[in-house]
C-alpha cells in the first residue's frame, strides 16, 4: 500500500520533527511512504512507475491514500486534493488543534461531497499516531496488489525469527512483510527484469 | 490575509467528451448546459473560480479560421477580468487553433492552455455508463489545466497527459495513449507528477500590454508530396492560393518533383518547402530554387501553416515573408 504524505517543506523545526514522526509511523505499518519532504522517495516512486509516467499517466493514480498537513500552502494542497478526489483516493486532512481550517475546506466538503473519501481530523501530539492508524486501517486494499496466488515457502529458524520480530513491530503479517521486501528491495531494483517487461 | 482566489476563463470550443451527442448528461449543446456540466467536476472550484464561456459545440474538425479569431478575441476582451484561460478542444485540430491564437496574441501576459480528452468513445460508449464517461480523460486534464492557469506563467500551451508543451513547439506523435503530443526543442514547459514542475525557461506573468493581431490570410494550399505526385495537378489546385506549403517527404534532398512543382507555381506568391526534420535546412542553399521559395523546418506542419497565414495577413511580398519566416513571433523558433 502506498501513501503520499504532503506537508509544508518550509515549516519550523518543531513541525519538521512532527512530520518525520508521521512518516516513521506510517513506515512502521509496512506501508510505502512517498512525500514531498523527501525527494528520493518521489524519485524512487517515479522510477518504479517509469513506463506509466512515460505513457502520460499521473503518479497520483498509483497511490492508495493521501495524508495532508494543514500547514502546507493551499495553492498546492487544493490542487492535490482536487486531483486525488477525482481519482477517488481517500484523504486524511490533519489540522493541529486550535487552528481554524481555511474556507476552501468547507468548499471541498460542500461542493465535492466526498463522503467517505475526505476525513478532516484535529490532532494533538498525543493522538496523532492514533488518527493516522485509524485512517490507514480503513483504506481499501488495492485490487491489483491483492495477493491471491498461493505459494508455500518453508523458512529457516533465523528467517522466521526475523519475520516474527518485524511483524510484531509493525502489527502486520509475516507474509505482508515478505511480499514488501520482495517488491521494494528486489523486484524494483532488478533492471534485467524491467528490460524483460519492456520487450515482452 | 488570505490570498485572492484566482479567476480562470474556461472557454468551451469542442472536445469529444463534451460535445458527443449520445452522452446526454455529459454533453454541452449550448451555453445553458454548462452549469449542469460543471457540477459534474466540482473539483475545479477547489482550485479557482471558473468563469465559463461557450463558443461552440461543433466537432473540433469543424473549427476554422473564424472560430480561431473568435477564441482569441474573447481572451483579449477578458484579459483584465481573468488570471488565466483554458480552452477545451478536440485533439485532432488543437495544434491549428492553439497556434492561431498564439500568433494572434503574441507575448500574451497570462496563461492560455488548451486541453481536452484524448479518449475516443466510439465504439465503446454504449457499454459505459454516461457518468463514468466524463471521467475518461478530460477530468484530470481539466484539473491540471486549471492549476497551470493559476500559476505564474505567461505561455500558450497544451496539456494532454502529464506534459505541458508550448503550443508552437508541439507536434503530434502518439507515443502513448495519453501523451499524444511531444515537444520539439525548448518546447517542454512542465511535467506533472505529484505537483507541477516547470522548466527553467518558462515565461512568467507580466504587465506587458497584450496586443491582438487577428488578420490572417487562410487562402493557402498544402501539397503533400509523394513519389507518384503529378505536378500539373498540384499546380492547378494551387493556382488561386495566396501561398503554398509543399510537404517534402525526403528531408535533405531536393528532388526533381519539387523543382518541377515550384517552377510551375506563380512566382509572386510565397512557397514554403516544409520538412519537420532539421536536416532539411540545407535545402535553402540550393541555387535552382526561385527567390520566392523558402525552407521551413523544426516546426509542426500545422504551426508552419498558421505562421504563413499570419504573415500573409501582414504582407503579400514573398521576399518580405521569407525574411519574416526567420523571426520569432510566438515562441515557434527553437
Amino acid at each position: 500500500m502506498k501513501i503520499y504524505f504532503y506537508a509544508a517543506a518550509t515549516a519550523g523545526l518543531v513541525y519538521k520533527k512532527r512530520f518525520l514522526n508521521i512518516i516513521e509511523n506510517i513506515k512502521l505499518t509496512e506501508k510505502t511512504v512517498i512525500t514531498n519532504l523527501d525527494r528520493i522517495s518521489i524519485d524512487s516512486f517515479r522510477e518504479e512507475y517509469h513506463l506509466a509516467n512515460l505513457a502520460g499517466d499521473l503518479l497520483i493514480k498509483k497511490i492508495d491514500g493521501l495524508i495532508i498537513d494543514d500547514h502546507a500552502p493551499l495553492s498546492e494542497t487544493g490542487y492535490l486534493m482536487a486531483l486525488a478526489l477525482s481519482y477517488k483516493k481517500p484523504i486524511l486532512y490533519l489540522i493541529e488543534k486550535g487552528r481554524v481550517p481555511d474556507a476552501i475546506i468547507d468548499k471541498i466538503i460542500n461542493d465535492t461531497r466526498p463522503e467517505k473519501l475526505f476525513k478532516l481530523k484535529y490532532y494533538t501530539v498525543n493522538n496523532l499516531e492514533a488518527q493516522i492508524a485509524e485512517f490507514l486501517k480503513n483504506i481499501p486494499e488495492n485490487e491489483a496488489e491483492k495477493a491471491v496466488i498461493k505459494f508455500t515457502l518453508r523458512l529457516t529458524a533465523d528467517l522466521d525469527k526475523y519475520l516474527t520480530w518485524r511483524s510484531k513491530r509493525s502489527r502486520t503479517t509475516k507474509a505482508n512483510i515478505a511480499r514488501k521486501i520482495l517488491v521494494e528491495q528486489i523486484m524494483r531494483n532488478d533492471e534485467k527484469y524491467h528490460g524483460y517487461l519492456i520487450n515482452e | 490575509m488570505a490570498a485572492r482566489r484566482k479567476k480562470i476563463g474556461l472557454i468551451f470550443a469542442s472536445a469529444s467528451t463534451i460535445s458527443f451527442p449520445m452522452a446526454e448528461e455529459t454533453s454541452i449543446k449550448d451555453a445553458a448546459d454548462i452549469d449542469r456540466w460543471l457540477k459534474l467536476i466540482p473539483e475545479l472550484n477547489i482550485i479557482a473560480d471558473i468563469e465559463p464561456i461557450f463558443v461552440t459545440n461543433c466537432h473540433s474538425s469543424e473549427i476554422n479560421p473564424p472560430l480561431w479569431k473568435k477564441i482569441a478575441e474573447i481572451i483579449y476582451q477578458k484579459k483584465d477580468d481573468c488570471d488565466g484561460f483554458i480552452i477545451t478542444h478536440g485533439a485532432d485540430t488543437v495544434l491549428y487553433t492553439s497556434a492561431a491564437v498564439a500568433f494572434m496574441l503574441p507575448n500574451f501576459s497570462k496563461t492560455i492552455i488548451f486541453t481536452g480528452s484524448i479518449e475516443w468513445p466510439l465504439p465503446y460508449v454504449e457499454n459505459i455508463p454516461t457518468k463514468e464517461y466524463l471521467d475518461i480523460g478530460i477530468k484530470s486534464n481539466l484539473i491540471n489545466a486549471t492549476q497551470v492557469a493559476t500559476m505564474d506563467l505567461a505561455e500558450n500551451c497544451l496539456m494532454f497527459g502529464n506534459q505541458i508543451i508550448r503550443s508552437t513547439r508541439a507536434y503530434k506523435e502518439k507515443i502513448s495513449a495519453l501523451n499524444i503530443f511531444q515537444a520539439l526543442s525548448n518546447g517542454l514547459i512542465g511535467q506533472i507528477d505529484f505537483n507541477i514542475s516547470l522548466a527553467l525557461d518558462f515565461k512568467p506573468k507580466n504587465n506587458n500590454q497584450s496586443k491582438f493581431y487577428p488578420e490572417i490570410n487562410s487562402n493557402i494550399q498544402i501539397i503533400e508530396l509523394s513519389p507518384h505526385t503529378q505536378t500539373n495537378n498540384c499546380q492547378k489546385i494551387a493556382a488561386n492560393a495566396a501561398g503554398v506549403i509543399i510537404k517534402n517527404y525526403s528531408s535533405g534532398h531536393l528532388n526533381s518533383t519539387i523543382e518541377e512543382l515550384v517552377i510551375g507555381l506563380p512566382q509572386e506568391i510565397p512557397i514554403v518547402i516544409y520538412n519537420q526534420d532539421l536536416s532539411a535546412k540545407n535545402l535553402e542553399t540550393h541555387t535552382t530554387l526561385p527567390p520566392n521559395t523558402m525552407v521551413v523546418t523544426d516546426l509542426a506542419l500545422e504551426v508552419a501553416a498558421i505562421k504563413l497565414m499570419h504573415l500573409l495577413g501582414k504582407t503579400n511580398d514573398p521576399t518580405e515573408i521569407k525574411k519574416l519566416m526567420r523571426e520569432n513571433f510566438a515562441g515557434e523558433l527553437g
